[in-house]
């Protein structure tokens, strides 16, 4: 009996969701850029320049009914080492259910919400303000996690919103993860007034060991950390974020400020530092000018991301074509205070990269 | 004429230009299965942002704004969004993007629009005035 009635609510909860329309709205999103670059340090070949073919991404939502919806992302980019010299990747893959109000349970593969950018552009490089994600994303971001979202939205007169994740870790794939300790993001936002966004969050992982870097730690750019004998031992990784965001329509600004501590029993803890300043000033409908100042500085004692100091100054430009159509230029210098092993040196990059979207 | 007679004909005086303002007034507000019949025009405004997921029938919030072929789409943008029909679509596009609202429908005519309603439990939109629709789905404005 209990079988029979179990079978009976699964077909008529299947026969509610499938007598209603299915919806799927299937966008793209796509960059081209132009490098050149002149590295102060290198004795032979110091300049050289390149056009590139960037990420392509294939973006799709589809509702299943009122409450349950899909999202997923999925990219094509250029991957060195690779048959094709191309990989695809899921980026996002997420199920989510609706469950009263503006509260939302999500369950997939997710940007992990720990600061403005990562929760807001991630790889929709035609809503960048700038060419570049800030450096940060490269050396101490998750950027991607896997697990149980549990998100609140607009709530109240200064627009709540909160989420709370439990997932995969930074050392996890998108089917394993080494240890029984998750990966915890806690994360706040308020949006007082129109277009502005303020919001704090907090990260914890547990690696069992820290050389190894997951599909959730970050992307195929990020520089090379190579100080040798990598550190194989447990370490605790704690992550602070702060982000202001004013995107009005005279002035933008953005600021993404880090603070990450890991604790090693070798070398105790170290504290690392981030931040990320964005200004654009909107001259005329289509035209930004805008400047960055970004920088990282990784302590001595870290075995993680390891020492590391780097500053980037940007001047840039970006031009509206439409909605749908931008064209950004860049221009800056990057310090490279010191140098354990890392990919980057003191170098004068230009670029300049179309995004678009369809 | 005391001050107080006076303090009112400049409220009702400053109140009909307001009212006059609005780019609102030229439009009435349709909806369907939304389980209310009348909104504020400052709920109106948080609606047509996305800030809203669900109706209190539990339909999810669709919403559904003139495109930018409509020459409708231009007062509604600047009244609701302070932006062109274009910074609508960027608007929607970033937030669809983040993966915290449902896409909106963009369509051209008032028989459209009323017609996409009639067929979609949750949906929410802007027609003339004047043109006519059946009235349960008519929302006020207060």
């Amino acid at each position: 009996m209990k079988n029979t009635l179990f079978v009976s609510i699964c077909l008529l909860c299947s026969m509610s969701i499938w007598s209603q329309r299915l919806r799927s709205v299937v966008n793209g999103y796509g960059h081209m850029n132009y490098n050149f670059l002149h590295d102060f340090e290198a004795n032979a070949d110091p300049t050289n320049s390149s056009f590139e073919l960037g990420e392509h991404d294939l973006f799709v939502n589809t509702f299943f009914n009122d409450r349950i919806s899909f999202l997923g992302e999925f990219v094509m980019k250029y991957t060195k080492g690779t048959p094709t010299t191309f990989s695809a990747s899921i980026e996002r893959a997420r199920l989510k259910f609706d469950y009263y109000k503006n509260h939302s349970v999500i369950t997939g593969k997710i940007h992990t919400p720990i600061n403005y950018w990562n929760d807001v552009y991630h790889h929709g490089r035609l809503f960048f303000p700038s060419i570049d994600r800030p450096t940060s994303f490269s050396y101490l971001i998750p950027l991607h996690n896997l697990g149980v979202q549990f998100q609140g939205q607009n709530l109240g007169k200064w627009n709540f919103g909160y989420d709370a994740v439990v997932g995969n870790g930074i050392s996890s794939s998108d089917a394993f993860d080494d240890n029984l300790s998750p990966a915890i993001t806690l994360s706040m936002h308020i949006k007082p007034v129109d277009n502005l966004r303020i919001g704090i969050s907090y990260f914890y992982d547990f690696l069992t060991d820290a050389s190894i870097r997951g599909a959730h730690s970050g992307h195929s750019v990020a520089p090379s950390h190579s100080p040798g004998e990598k550190y194989t031992g447990n370490l605790h990784y704690n992550l602070l974020s702060q982000s202001t965001a004013y995107f009005g329509n005279k002035h933008e600004f953005l600021n993404e400020f880090v603070f990450n501590r890991t604790h090693t029993d070798t070398l105790g803890y170290a504290n690392n530092l981030s931040n990320y300043t964005y200004y654009g000033l909107r001259i005329k409908e289509k035209h930004v000018p805008y400047a960055i100042v970004d920088w990282i500085s990784i302590a001595e004692n870290d075995l993680f991301t390891y020492h590391y100091d780097i500053m980037r100054l940007w001047m840039g430009y970006r031009y509206e074509f439409s909605e749908m159509i931008n064209v950004k230029t860049q221009f800056g210098y990057t310090f490279n205070f010191l140098n354990a092993g890392h990919g980057s040196v003191n170098n004068l990059e230009f670029k300049v990269q179309f995004a678009y979207g369809f | 004429m005391d001050f107080k007679r006076l303090f009112i004909v400049i409220q009702l005086v400053v109140s009909s230009f307001a009212y006059s303002q609005s780019s609102l007034a030229g439009y009435k507000l349709i909806g369907s299965s939304t389980g209310i019949t009348q909104l504020t025009e400052a709920q109106v405004k948080d609606y047509f942002k996305g800030k809203y997921t669900l109706w209190k029938t539990g339909k999810s919030v669709k919403v559904v704004f003139y495109s930018s072929q409509s020459q409708h789409s231009v007062p509604l943008a600047k009244s609701i969004y302070n932006t062109t029909p274009q910074g609508v679509k960027k608007y929607w596009l970033s937030l669809v993007f983040q993966g915290r609202a449902n896409p909106p429908t963009f369509l051209e005519s008032d028989s459209a629009i009323i017609s996409y309603i009639q067929d979609t439990p949750g949906a929410i939109g802007f027609i003339q005035q004047n043109t006519p629709c059946p009235s349960q789905l008519i929302i006020q404005i207060k």
